[in-house]
């Protein structure tokens, strides 16, 4: 998707039709949805904890990322989101964000009152459902990075999210699952991963020496997909995507 | 806030910290620390852990401004 799109919300309604067929009516109603875009330059919030919101984003372009700061100072990055994601979907219900949203790349972001949302969700089955599907599907992406915090190693981590990485952004057309730019620093890797960056450093460097990956700056070529999915535990179940990526075809 | 560059070393080899973060001075010598320990117990996992390691904190101009050798990271204690 980007701003090239004839309808800032067309992606919208195709990723929620690709959960749930809509009929033409629903599918109206998800283009007729108001909404404002907003171009927003990298390190801007969306969303801040405990901030009462009063629309729901739905990214365009770009990335963004939503987290948690802790008592020390410490962030954990809590999911990457990606033109197509809903961002905070669950905004729409909650009286109060419990968590940060910060653009990570210059991002183009359309607002979606939430009250239009919720009176499109009640007034088409159809497109409840499938909202309610993508928010479990966050939830399934939240258990799995569980998981790579807090059973796995650094290796396994770091490969685990350059495979999802690469996954994802192959769904959206943004690049080939062996060959994607990485728009984020080591530190913000180290973030994902519970890691610090100079142990992030030192794990994407065994990668390399490994010849499972290939980077340079910001560029990650996956040389062997088996070999680094088999070294990050990673499958795409958890995804819950419509089709299986090209790499694991 | 300045930009640090944390190099990995173990002996003559350097893992060079090509990105650096920015960071408060008065803030080195505690990151240095949690990532020499963070380090040490990934390596305490897979039952090998090479203590020769230090890491080297150098700004932008290249000045050394911390190094932390990885056995004085952590105390050890009933070995003997």
């Amino acid at each position: 998707m980007s701003s090239r799109d004839p309808h800032p919300l067309t992606a919208f309604a195709q990723r929620l039709g690709s959960r749930v067929p809509l009929s033409e009516p629903a599918s109206a109603a998800v283009l007729a949805l108001p909404h404002s875009v907003r171009v927003m330059p990298a390190g801007e919030h969306i969303v801040r904890e405990r901030d009462r919101p009063s629309h729901c984003c739905l990214m365009l372009s770009g990335f963004s990322y939503r987290h948690k700061i802790v008592a020390n100072g410490g962030r954990q990055i809590l999911a990457i989101h990606m033109a197509g994601d809903m961002v905070d979907l669950q905004n729409t219900f909650f009286a109060s964000s419990d968590h940060n949203v910060q653009t990570l790349t210059q991002c183009e972001v359309a607002f979606i009152p939430r009250t239009s949302l919720e009176e499109l969700a009640f007034s088409f089955s159809s497109v409840g459902k499938a909202m309610w599907l993508e928010t479990l599907i966050d939830g399934s992406i939240f258990r799995e990075w569980i998981a790579n915090v807090g059973r796995r190693n650094a290796k396994q981590r770091i490969a685990h999210f350059l495979c999802e990485f690469a996954v994802r952004l192959e769904a959206i057309g943004l690049g080939e699952t062996c060959n994607y730019e990485l728009p984020m620093t080591q530190e913000q890797i180290g973030d994902v991963v519970g890691l610090t960056s100079v142990h992030v450093n030192r794990t994407l460097m065994a990668l390399d020496r490994e010849g499972l990956t290939e980077r340079t700056r910001r560029s990650v070529i996956i040389l062997d997909w088996q070999q680094l999915a088999r070294a990050g535990d990673f499958n795409t179940h958890y995804l819950h995507m419509p089709e299986q990526p090209s790499a694991l075809a | 806030m300045p930009k640090m560059f944390f190099h990995l070393c173990d002996h003559s080899d350097y893992l060079l910290d090509q990105q650096g973060s920015n960071l408060d001075l008065a803030d080195v010598p505690r990151r240095t620390l949690r990532a020499a320990r963070e380090i040490i117990a990934d390596d305490c996992l897979s039952g090998h852990v090479n203590m020769g390691y230090s890491i080297e904190v150098r700004d932008e101009g290249g000045k050394n401004i911390h190094t932390l050798f990885f056995k004085d990271a952590i105390e050890f204690v009933g070995l003997e």
